[in-house]
């Protein structure tokens, strides 16, 4: 047991060279997938591509969090927007779209407007990153997270909860109506009567 | 001249020069080797055995303190056990495969493969494989080249990469994660996506049409499945596998499906749901042969074609990992793993406790069962139409669900010391719901048997006559 103990102590010290490395390894590797999605994105002019290079930059997203130790940020990440969200859209294109290969060509003044709220959020992003003072040092990542946010949410939290959960259920209900079935015989009759 | 047909011997081509010295030299190693190989293929296979355990006892002894000097030693570690997830996941789809058609053979009164490599054609998948990675990869012209070429991946990745949180045993497991269950839901969420793009990317009516029918198959049933899930989570009150694993290691009667009413219909909720989410029969309507020619990978062929089948066999196992961790006792066999304290110290009781009690290799019979029973149910059941399958999903199993969640709420609320009564009625039940499952599981296996026992009479008499093994 002694044996196995001093064993795995070494093991852990032993993590930081190789292991650093490859910790680096792995960021510069999701960083860069992450960048190429959302230039990809704004570049493809079909849709479904669009779609494919958005899911590269959210999987690489989530494979930030992962890294930086937030597991539970990563795996609602990869369940809500690459599962959930990019389905529906790429599912939405299959539905709406009349031919196989839809692109998008857009107009001048689309493009100056889109570059004005670019430049404006870049100027805004860079001006909040350069005066923000951060933290030198990571602090340690609990391992156990979901417990913890649950009481939270449940706990000192519930009112926006609530209120968050009150704002799905009007969606569901809106998009219930919206795709009700119509039966015109019914309101034909009775417009008869 | 050149519509003259020409028999492929005569069109072997020639090779000269190096290159002709190379085939050449390759045919010679052939013509000596294959006889030999066959000759003494046990004394093959176990010296690759033997040679296998001491590269890894040396690599374990000499190369290892060298990395840990380096500092490599994780790293290398992580390395060698993704090339291991990925040799075992290739090893169990193609075992599967071969298991399937085994299965659908007898279900059919036929034999299935029974010439590949001798007993029972047991290398069927392998020829399978090779034939697979030698055809021509073919690309319809008006395809998306880029996204089909990579749509086979994007099915195969997610669940290759939940073998990576999927515990085998209470110590293993890859990563043991806090959020283990989530992980796995959210990694089995984004196989859909490598499909609906194979369907699109294909620019065929059929596929496109595949693959809007998987789109809307596992986007509907992810929410029964996730909620059904969540009863025996309340139950158990964590997310991390292995918590939930070791809860149950107290004998048939412990295991969460046995808990109460509620958690034992959720078990079947589940299990209709990951049906549904593999894309097994009855839900097998994305590929289905009969409407669709072959679903979304109509266009595929060779290796890509493939590695869809790998993903949904890895996916299969996954889902039934899962409902054997949350629903069924995960690696603890039916009898209490106390008991296993009794057999004393010492590697030999280890090694017993590990086969008899608990261990890896229960949780591995019990996803192997689950594969059979969706091989079975695949082979029995006729397909669904596409509005059953949202109605079943929509209209029946979604209330079900709810119904199971409230139901498990307050069943739960009131299942504590404060009310003895009722907690000992909860006990009674448990047990009662224990023993329906262990007759629900005699009647399977009663009936399995019958059909295994009668299998001579199935097949026929002249083909047990011309294939004696079978």
């Amino acid at each position: 047991m002694a044996e196995s103990t001093a064993w795995t102590m070494t093991l852990l010290a032993s993590a930081q060279g190789g292991a650093g490395m490859a910790e680096s390894l792995c960021f510069w590797v999701l960083a860069i997938g992450a960048l190429a999605g959302a230039v990809g994105v704004v570049i493809s002019k079909e849709i479904i591509r669009t779609a494919m290079c958005l899911l590269a930059t959210l999987v690489a997203m989530a494979g930030l969090y992962f890294l930086l130790g937030g597991y539970f940020l990563g795996a609602v990440q990869l369940i809500v927007y690459a599962g959930g969200t990019l389905v529906l859209i790429v599912f939405g294109v299959m539905l709406t779209a009349r031919s196989p290969q839809v692109s998008f060509e857009p107009r001048w003044f689309e493009m100056a407007a889109g570059a004005v709220i670019c430049a404006v959020l870049l100027a805004t992003l860079l001006h909040v990153v350069l005066r923000t003072t951060w933290p030198g040092e990571a602090g340690d990542v609990p391992d156990a997270t979901v417990a913890a946010i649950g009481q939270q949410f449940l706990g000192d939290y519930l009112v926006p909860f609530e209120a968050a959960s009150i704002l799905l259920l009007v969606v569901m209900i809106g998009a219930a109506f919206l795709a009700r079935p119509i039966r015109r015989d019914r309101r034909r009759s009775r417009r008869n009567v | 001249m050149s519509s003259i047909w020409v028999p492929w011997s005569d069109r072997r081509k020639q090779y000269t020069g190096l290159r002709g010295r190379i085939v050449s030299c390759a045919a010679a190693v052939y013509r000596i080797g294959g006889p030999l190989l066959k000759r003494f293929a046990p004394v093959v296979f176990f010296g690759t055995v033997i040679v296998a355990i001491a590269a890894i006892w040396l690599f374990a002894t000499l190369v290892m303190p060298l990395l840990h000097k380096a500092g490599w030693l994780f790293v290398v570690r992580d390395v060698i056990i993704a090339v291991a997830v990925l040799g075992l996941v290739t090893v169990l789809a193609m075992y599967c495969i071969w298991w399937e058609r085994k299965v659908a053979g007898r279900i059919q009164s036929r034999l299935g493969p029974m010439r590949t490599g001798g007993w029972h054609g047991w290398s069927q998948s392998l020829a399978d494989g090779i034939k697979c990675i030698t055809k021509e990869d073919t690309v319809p012209d008006d395809a998306d080249h880029l996204l089909f070429r990579l749509a086979p991946y994007l099915a195969f990745v997610p669940p290759v990469c939940a073998f990576m949180a999927l515990p085998f045993g209470s110590s293993w497991v890859f990563r043991d994660m806090d959020l283990g269950l989530l992980f796995l839901l959210s990694l089995l969420g984004l196989e859909i996506i490598g499909i609906l793009v194979a369907g699109w990317a294909s620019a065929s009516k059929w596929t496109l049409l595949g693959a809007m029918r998987q789109g809307c198959q596992v986007i509907s049933y992810e929410i029964p499945m996730g909620m059904a899930l969540l009863v025996p989570i309340m139950c158990a009150g964590t997310l991390r596998l292995t918590a939930i694993g070791d809860m149950q290691s107290g004998g048939w009667f412990t295991w969460l499906a046995f808990r109460n009413p509620f958690t034992f219909v959720a078990l079947f909720v589940y299990f209709i749901g990951s049906l549904a989410s593999c894309k097994r029969a009855p839900f097998d309507l994305p590929e289905a042969e009969s409407e669709l020619v072959g679903g979304f990978h109509t266009e595929y062929s060779g290796f890509r074609w493939a590695v869809f089948f790998f993903g949904e066999y890895a996916a299969m196992f996954v889902v039934s990992g899962i409902t054997t961790i949350v629903f069924l006792g995960a690696w603890h066999s039916p009898l209490p793993a106390e008991w296993g304290m009794a057999l004393g110290k010492g590697w030999l009781a280890d090694a017993a406790r590990g086969v008899i009690f608990s261990g890896p290799l229960w949780f591995f019979y019990k996803c192997t069962w689950f594969i059979f029973t969706h091989m079975w149910l695949r082979w029995t059941l006729p397909r669904l139409r596409i509005d059953q399958v949202l109605y079943a999903c929509v209209q029946v199993l979604l209330p079900l669900t709810m119904v199971l969640l409230l139901g498990n709420t307050v069943w739960e609320l009131f299942n504590s010391p404060a009310h003895p009564a009722f907690a000992g009625f909860s006990t009674v039940v448990g047990y009662l719901m224990g023993l329906v499952g262990a007759v629900l599981l005699g009647g399977f296996l009663v009936i399995a048997g019958h059909g295994w026992w009668n299998r001579r009479r199935l097949v026929g008499r002249m083909t047990v006559q011309a294939l004696p093994g079978a």
